[in-house]
């Protein structure tokens, strides 16, 4: 297959609409099904009714993977079924993968997904992109820190690192890898859905492109600067405050434990689990609020708000319960920190 | 702007704003490169771009400082020509010599620059009579007292342009140091495969009858060598997997760690038998002197995925079993710590693994993960695996370290190492 006329079938003749849909409704049956050589088949015919490889990963199992999310967050899936579902994609991928060819090699490209993200999924399709565009392409494993992947750019000495990065909280650990590539001189390509809908919070942690798909990840490649100079430090107000946050937050997550105990009836028993995924909300909250402040971006925080509530109200939470608890926090941590406060209190 | 009266080299320099601002440009991108292709690569690219149409850095590093490294940069072209040799260490000139000798029979075009120049302590330029360069000039890249390169750069202007030679000067004394840097960085111990082999997805082997899933991930910081490590072998009968935990960080760890690896093979080829496997480790442990000290289980697979697992265990925590219906038993043992006891007491219990069952052995990165005062613990493990019974062997692994580093909020502090075995269904 050659990249070229590929892409022009992405962009050009829209493939039929319907029998995509059909594809992916079939696709996300045999995951459900935990059927990996079914999804396997179903990928594979996908291919051979000559769709390119980037239209399997965009347009087959990404779809696939967003119902897979919307069935765990309606608690219709469990999340072991949705682990699951998300290895069978990878396996999926690899397979296929391996049946495109480069021709040629344009140079290497290490490919990795953000610290305190385990599924490489994302990580494995971009480099699989990558490869059919004629790169070689290495795929760390899941959640690489930001300093070992350093280590190893150093000794490897690639010409670009991409990452990709799905959830917001995790984009402080995509500003520690852009540091880290940046100050190897590699030009740093990001994308995921972390990075929103546009190249603002891309722009803003330093990255050299963003990639809202994976066909422009691989085209950026072609022409970005391949020598970078290293990222300059942030400067916007909220990178401050940001860093106090983080230093904050073990301080901060029990003492908000105990505001919502006794103010909120969000933890309803003294169960541990319970207990437990309290304080997890409120320190995957916090989490969202410090990126939010690194990515000078309030939207980080009213989206996680937003599926917060439904998520929770897909549990049996009522909306008024979260928005209540959103407000006890905006109050406690808006004292020493204004502006995380002021982000949280725009969702009351 | 010149200042009047100061003239020469430094007072070109400062005359040419641009290449000022340019040169601490390209000394910036380069300072924090510890790789020596790359750091070679972005010294001929700024080159290429600032001072002459084509430029060629050559630079000797490696164990014995004689691989040789050359760049050819063209401005306006992405690409550039790489090219590694072996040298007789004879000097500058003879560096000179034969970089140009190789980067000629890649590419005619560079045949001018032969003979151009004999490259001395300082930069040097000189008009060339050749087709297509007319001019030449070069700076030798010094470090520590030795020669460790050259940079060359050439245009086809009829004379050499005013500021060329100080910036190339300018440029070449401080870019060596970043150089030389990257290949200090270059002959460091090989500490940093252990990270490599981490980072990389787990290359496991596939045993009939049964399923592998592994996640190693050493402590953050990466001069902290972790001491947590697997490994999976075929012995006789069977297979041999092995979670273990040598104490304390940084080389003397890894050291062990390696002798500990090493030691479980050597000895699972002379005994398939755990206790005895467990027992020749701490003989080896021991007689390798030192005060530090590991924990160590191992379980013995039966060929052909057959249920029957037998394990001892050297202070280590106790694996989980995960049935298929999402039970989850821990196999408590007893048995002492490795390398602190020359006749510890070890026990070897068995245990059944059905189809769609398995067992999970990990190190204390694991339970002892700590956030807000408390620890991950046993009850979160135990729940994280009821969760995933069932699930591919390496969703299991990567789930409980996703659970553990939610946990501590994204990060793992600690070292942590997950090895699963799931029987086939």
């Amino acid at each position: 297959m050659t990249g070229s006329t590929d892409r022009s079938d992405t962009a050009g003749n829209a493939p039929d609409a319907d029998a995509d849909a059909d594809v992916v409704r079939r696709y996300v049956e045999r995951l459900s099904a935990a059927d990996r050589s079914g999804a396997v088949a179903v990928a594979t015919s996908f291919i051979g009714e000559g769709r390119s490889f980037d239209d399997l990963l965009e347009q087959l199992i990404g779809p696939a993977q967003e119902i897979v999310g919307q069935r765990w967050q309606a608690n219709e899936w469990t999340v072991a079924q949705e682990h699951a579902a998300t290895a069978i994609s990878e396996h999926v991928v690899s397979r296929l993968a391996e049946r495109v060819h480069p021709e040629r090699s344009a140079g290497q490209v290490v490919v990795t997904c953000v610290e305190g993200e385990w599924h490489s999924l994302a990580a494995r399709g971009l480099a699989a992109a990558f490869e059919a565009a004629g790169w070689d392409a290495v795929t760390l494993g899941p959640s690489a820190p930001a300093t070992h992947v350093g280590v190893y750019l150093n000794d490897v000495g690639p010409d670009a690192l991409a990452l990709t990065c799905s959830v917001p909280m995790n984009l402080p650990g995509a500003r520690r890898l852009i540091e880290v590539g940046r100050r190897s001189g590699l030009p740093v390509l990001v994308g995921g859905r972390a990075f929103g809908p546009d190249d603002r919070r891309a722009r803003t942690l330093g990255a050299s492109v963003w990639a809202p798909t994976m066909g422009v990840a691989a085209a950026a490649l072609e022409s970005i600067d391949r020598f970078v100079s290293p990222a300059p430090p942030l400067d916007h107000p909220g990178a401050t405050e940001h860093v106090r946050l983080e230093v904050e937050i073990a301080r901060l997550v029990p003492e908000l434990l105990e505001i919502l105990k006794d103010r909120v009836q969000l933890v309803r028993d003294s169960d541990d689990v319970t207990l437990d995924q309290a304080r997890e909300h409120i320190f995957f909250t916090l989490r969202f609020v410090s990126a939010a402040l690194l990515c000078d971006d309030p939207t980080i925080v009213d989206d996680y708000v937003t599926w917060l509530v439904e998520t929770l109200g897909a549990r049996r939470v009522e909306e008024s319960v979260v928005r209540r608890a959103i407000g006890a926090m905006a109050e406690h941590v808006g004292r020493p920190l204004p502006a995380a406060g002021a982000m949280l209190a725009a969702n009351v | 702007m010149t200042e009047a009266g100061e003239l020469g080299r430094g007072a070109r320099l400062r005359g040419d704003p641009i290449h000022a601002a340019a040169i601490e440009q390209g000394l910036d991108a380069v300072a924090g490169v510890l790789n020596v292709r790359r750091a070679v690569a972005m010294t001929a690219d700024w080159a290429a771009r600032h001072l002459g149409e084509v430029a060629l850095v050559d630079v000797l590093h490696g164990e014995l400082g004689r691989d040789l490294i050359s760049v050819t940069a063209r401005r306006g072209q992405r690409d550039h020509v790489v090219r590694d040799g072996l040298l007789p260490h004879e000097g500058p000139a003879a560096i000179r010599r034969a970089v140009l000798a190789i980067a000629q029979s890649f590419d005619d075009d560079l045949g001018d620059l032969q003979g151009g120049l004999e490259p001395t302590d300082d930069a040097e330029g000189a008009v060339l009579g050749g087709d297509r360069w007319r001019w030449a000039a070069g700076a030798p890249l010094r470090a520590r007292g030795d020669h460790i390169g050259t940079i060359t750069v050439a245009g086809a202007t009829p004379e050499l342009p005013e500021g060329v030679l100080a910036a190339l000067d300018r440029f070449a004394r401080r870019v060596s140091v970043s150089i030389d840097n990257a290949r200090l960085y270059e002959d460091r111990s090989r500490v940093a495969l252990t990270l490599q082999r981490a980072l990389l997805p787990a290359d496991l082997p596939e045993p009939a009858g049964y399923e592998l899933g592994a996640v190693h991930r050493p402590a953050r910081s990466a001069l902290e060598i972790s001491g947590d490590f697997y490994d999976v072998f075929e012995v006789e009968g069977g297979w041999m997997a092995v979670v273990g935990d040598v104490q304390g960080k940084g080389a003397g760890a890894a050291a062990l760690t390696g002798l500990t690896r090493s030691s479980l093979r050597t000895a699972a080829s002379l005994s398939a038998e755990p206790e005895e496997v467990v027992l020749a480790l701490n003989r080896a442990v021991l007689a390798n002197g030192g005060d530090r000290f590991c924990t160590v289980v191992v379980a013995k697979l039966a060929d052909g995925g057959q249920p029957d697992i037998r394990l001892t265990s050297g202070g280590h925590l106790p694996p989980a079993v995960v049935r298929h219906n999402g039970e989850v038993e821990f196999v408590r043992m007893p048995g002492m710590l490795i390398g602190a006891f020359s006749d510890p007491t070890l026990v070897e219990v068995a245990t059944g693994l059905g189809a769609g069952d398995a067992i999970v052995l990990y190190t204390d990165g694991v339970t002892e993960a700590r956030a807000f005062g408390e620890e991950f613990g046993e009850a979160r493990l135990r729940a994280v695996l009821a969760e995933s019974a069932g699930m591919p062997a390496q969703v299991i692994a990567e789930r409980v370290a996703h659970e553990v580093s939610d946990f501590t909020g994204g990060a793992l502090q600690d070292d942590l190492a997950v090895l699963v075995v799931s029987a086939a269904r």
